[in-house]
């Protein structure tokens, strides 16, 4: 239903036209957009600004996440998309803004508020411990245990617990015993992800998940996650530089520039071409400007 | 886990789409109608022999609308796409009802036995299934054939079954059909490398096995080139291997990571027509690699054939009323070379699963004759299996022996028992026994302290020092008079104050551990000898049932030791307190993250150890029967260490063995009991000691890295 955004194609391609109307400001995003319906959205931030000292990171971002979508954020180095997720993680407090889950404005100061709300992040293989087995990590402080204080681990039921969940979003690792330290990257990733995933997460934030991977292992997430989305309804963010696995990937995208969100559209109804034109576009903008401020 | 895990074999499932999944709901819908047909079902089964007749031209002009069932394991998984459509295909030639596609989504026998119990009650003309337990369908498949339905196995089989016939892949003949290939492409007595991720790994080395009869009948010179888990390591590894043997004629590999790591050896050297290679599996990069002629060949299982055959084999053998017996196929030499690749890489098509409609291809001009060889070897009915099925029982024990970090200790352990133990006829005397388990007990129940702390890549200095104070206390309390046991108990509790402290300084503070422990080892060793006024001491409770309990007794400090150690590998091992403290050391950030209270964690290791440690000590004492205030605590605790680390624990933290640790403090004790015993010096003894730790270090981290890259 974001689809019916209006058609501006013929300004797509026009950087003069664009540059004129972006003088720091964008567009689109406001023009005549519908109202989303509220019960869809499952998380969203209204006019979150950031900044760090001098520099101004976020100016006013407002961002939404429907139920089982993935939206892709893409933009350039230094645009604010880390910054952004950090907040939407509870990692950083924004400056200003409001953040709402499930239609309830919530204040997050911490990450596992954050999480106790439903949003896990995966930072890439970071959070595993890659001494313990697999499924030792995906179980990470929530083991199941037996006679009382004494906290005995059942690992038998763990191991088959493990091996259920990860043969149901197939996750194909050599044994649920196997340590994590052998597994290849894109195991480890898959092993994160399905640690997010395990306790019911509605919103999964994804930084860069496909970083410094192979084809190989790089398709093996990329099925992983459309499986979470397809048959799992996770909700999802991601940011990627990597056009094409996001067009793979998402239902939505979102270009973030300068600190707003300068661009929203679905998947089906845009392009990669139509994408990098955009970014091309700031970024011939900026050259112009930076030329201007040098002639004064 | 299913034997078949399909990201080895498949590449397709890769792409995946929405497409894909409505089309698997449509195929779903489609079999819904079925089970409303049932009544029909039931009239026309029984009576389908007596009703047919021939009727000549065509063939099969009038039969009844028989109803198989295929139980698949995992129902839903893109790989059996292809499967499918081909039932599908074979029964709308055949003019039947689309076979009901069920079974379970996760491998689950459970489902998949009622699948087939429903499928005999209903009844169906036949089933098909894929046999992904060694004994869980030997009932449910008699149940069927009692009752005059025929079962065949598709995709997974166990031999031990006695469904009909089996269609799917084995990977030994399959083996050995590449082999004769190969040998025909290169002259007699060449070397030909067959690569592998992992040698002996359940259902790739099948592949080598298969294959190695055939090069050998050849009179071929055979290298086994382990590629290891990762496409990085398996690419250095191959192209090592090349430059260390340029004479070789053939790469053959027999995984697909290994398939795309010899196409890129064969390219990057400029091998084509020099070495030939040839590859498994039909993933993209494997196929390009047929395409460029990098590579020779790569062999597809055929996933179409696997539903297309079996619905015809149970058609015929209901239309033949019995006299056609299904009988077995193996689907899996489908050989891709470059002149049937081109179809793999250009076109979306039904018969790999990734097309929607029916194309009539046209098939190639020429049939390769190579296509057509098909060597047999002894046949395992080895069923196409996961990448990772479980290894048999003789890999088993290699792991046990290889992979653990305890072995290196326990072999030197072993060697030294034999060594002493035929230089002294005394070493196995009861009285030595005692005295050796007087030796080790507490360098065991330091060292099992310490484990505890490395594994969280901490270490306490001061344990030797407290197992040293720890009886000073009592010695101290009782003079004022103080009864023996309260004074134990309070001692015992000043040993917890004193790990506290070491755990506060260390977590509250952020002083290294081994700075803070330090300053604790002298700040105790201080308090000794000023408390002490550096007299020697009688230790105190030293007779009666209560010394004899507390260590007089001869078994009371090796017992006590080994119920300390047991306690902590309990710990360590089987609870969750255990587990976060491997977390911790493992990844500290990440522990933190996952919410585990790695400061508590922290400061409880340092608390159990400074207690485990002072109740040895009183004990060790009252055996002794008294005190030396300048006895270097940090002898004690460095043998502990020793034996934490040649016992296999890492000082990194994350990895800890407390049975390691054991066997490593019986070294320490038994080397100094037996050169004592027969009568080698102790400076021979600090000699051989070093000696050891050097030597079992070596051996415990060359082993780690060996192992490291052989397992996946």
């Amino acid at each position: 239903m974001s689809g019916t955004l209006p058609a501006d194609s013929p300004e797509t391609g026009d950087s003069v036209e664009r540059d004129a109307a972006m003088s720091g400001a964008a567009l689109r995003v406001d023009a005549g957009r519908p109202a989303v319906v509220e019960q869809d959205i499952i998380l969203r931030a209204e006019g979150i600004t950031k900044r760090f000292g001098a520099l101004i990171v976020l100016r006013g971002v407002d961002v939404y996440l429907r139920r089982g979508e993935v939206l892709g954020l893409v933009g350039d180095n230094g645009s604010g998309k880390s910054t952004l997720v950090k907040i939407l993680c509870g990692f950083q407090r924004p400056d200003s803004g409001r953040i709402f889950v499930d239609g309830k404005e919530v204040g997050f100061n911490s990450v596992p508020e954050a999480r106790a709300r439903g949003i896990e992040t995966v930072y890439q293989d970071l959070a595993l411990v890659s001494q313990l087995t697999v499924y030792q990590n995906l179980f990470l402080n929530r083991e199941l245990t037996r006679f009382g204080r004494l906290r005995w681990l059942r690992n038998n039921a763990m191991r088959q617990l493990a091996r259920q969940y990860l043969s149901d979003i197939k996750v194909d690792i050599p044994s649920v015993d196997a340590l994590v330290e052998t597994l290849s990257g894109g195991q480890r990733q898959a092993i994160a992800l399905a640690r997010a995933t395990r306790q019911e997460a509605g919103v999964l934030l994804l930084d860069e998940p496909l970083a410094a991977m192979g084809a190989k292992e790089s398709a093996l997430v990329i099925e992983l996650v459309k499986d979470l989305s397809h048959n799992h309804g996770v909700s999802m963010i991601i940011i990627d530089h990597n056009y094409t696995h996001l067009f793979e990937l998402c239902d939505r995208l979102n270009v973030l520039q300068e600190g707003r969100i300068t661009y929203d559209q679905r998947v089906a109804e845009t392009s990669i071409e139509e994408l990098t034109e955009l970014m091309v576009a700031e970024y011939r903008r900026r050259v112009t400007v930076g030329e201007r401020e040098l002639k004064c | 886990m299913g034997k078949f895990e399909p990201h080895e074999v498949d590449p397709r499932q890769y792409e995946a789409s929405r497409r894909r999944f409505l089309k698997q709901a449509g195929i779903a819908a489609v079999s819904v109608p079925f089970l409303s047909g049932m009544v029909d079902v039931l009239t026309e089964r029984g009576a389908s022999a007596a009703t047919y007749k021939d009727e000549s031209d065509p063939a099969f002009a009038k039969h009844p609308a028989y109803r198989f069932t295929f139980v698949n394991h995992v129902t839903t998984n893109p790989f059996f796409t292809a499967t499918q459509d081909g039932l599908h295909d074979a029964a709308t030639l055949l003019g039947i009802p689309t076979p009901a596609w069920t079974g379970s989504t996760v491998s689950a026998t459970s489902d998949m036995v009622n699948a087939i119990d429903v499928a005999i009650a209903r009844p169906v003309n036949g089933i098909a299934t894929c046999l992904i337990d060694p004994t869980a369908f030997n009932g449910p498949v008699d149940r069927a054939l009692n009752s005059g339905i025929p079962v065949v196995a598709y995709n997974a089989d166990e031999p031990g079954n006695n469904r009909m016939c089996y269609i799917g892949q084995s990977n030994t003949v399959a083996g050995a059909a590449a082999a004769a290939r190969i040998v025909k492409a290169i002259p007699k007595g060449s070397l030909i490398g067959m690569v592998i991720a992992t040698p002996g790994t359940g259902n790739i080395q099948p592949r080598i096995d298969g294959a190695l009869p055939v090069f050998k009948a050849a009179g071929m010179d055979t290298a086994v080139v382990a590629g290891g888990a990762l496409l990085a390591q398996e690419t250095t590894a191959v192209q090592a291997w090349w430059e260390g043997h340029k004479a070789v004629k053939f790469l053959y590999a027999v995984d697909d990571g290994d398939s795309v790591a010899v196409a890129q050896c064969i390219a990057k050297n400029n091998l084509k027509g020099i070495t030939l290679g040839s590859g498994w599996d039909v993933g993209i990069p494997v196929l390009q690699g047929v395409s460029n002629g990098q590579i020779q060949f790569t062999i597809d299982q055929q996933a179409y054939l696997q539903g297309f055959i079996p619905t015809v084999q149970l058609f015929l053998y209901n239309i033949s009323a019995g006299l056609m017996k299904p009988c077995d196929t193996d689907t899996g030499l489908g050989f891709v070379t470059k002149t049937n690749v081109a179809p793999y890489l250009k076109n979306k098509t039904r018969f790999e699963g990734s097309g929607t409609k029916e194309t009539a291809y046209k098939p190639p001009t020429k049939i390769s004759l190579w296509a057509l060889l098909h060597t047999t070897p002894e046949e395992e009915g080895l069923a196409p299996a996961s990448r990772y099925a479980e290894r048999g029982h003789l890999r088993r024990v290699s792991d046990v022996l290889f992979q653990r970090a305890e072995t290196t200790i326990f072999i030197v352990c072993v060697a030294l028992i034999i060594y002493f133990s035929i230089r002294s006829s005394a070493f196995f005397s009861y009285t030595n026994v005692v005295t050796m388990a007087q030796y080790t007990a507490p360098i065991a129940v330091i060292g099992a302290g310490e484990v505890l702390l490395l594994d969280l890549a901490e270490i306490d200095l001061s344990a030797g020092q407290v197992f040293l104070t720890a009886p000073w206390f009592v010695v101290l309390l009782s003079r004022r008079g103080i009864p023996l046991g309260w004074a134990i108990v309070v001692s015992l509790l000043f040993c917890i104050a004193i790990g506290a402290f070491n755990g506060l300084i260390v977590v509250g503070l952020r002083v290294p551990s081994f700075v803070a422990t330090l300053g604790m080892n002298y700040l105790l060793a201080g308090l000794v000898l000023i408390a002490s006024n550096d007299i020697t001491s009688d230790m105190v409770g030293t007779s009666g049932k209560f010394g004899r309990f507390f260590g007089i007794g001869s078994w009371a400090e090796g017992l006590w030791g080994l119920a300390i150690v047991a306690i902590i590998w309990a710990l360590l091992k089987g609870t969750r307190f255990g587990l976060h403290t491997t977390a911790t050391g493992g990844n500290e950030l990440g522990s933190a993250e996952a919410g585990i209270p790695v400061r508590q964690v922290k400061i409880w290791c340092f608390v159990i150890i400074a207690l485990i440690c002072g109740l040895i000590g009183i004990i060790d004492s009252i055996r002794i029967g008294s005190l030396d205030p300048a006895a270097p605590g940090l002898n004690e605790m460095l043998s502990g260490v020793s034996a934490a680390v040649i016992g296999g624990t890492a000082l990194t933290g994350g990895k800890a063995t407390v049975l390691g640790t054991l066997i490593g403090a019986v070294v320490l004790g038994v080397l100094e009991d037996g050169f004592n015993l027969i009568g080698v010096s102790a400076n021979w003894f600090i000699l051989v000691e070093g000696a050891v730790i050097l030597v079992a270090m070596a051996i415990n981290v060359q082993l780690a890295r060996a192992t490291a890259r052989t397992i996946r």
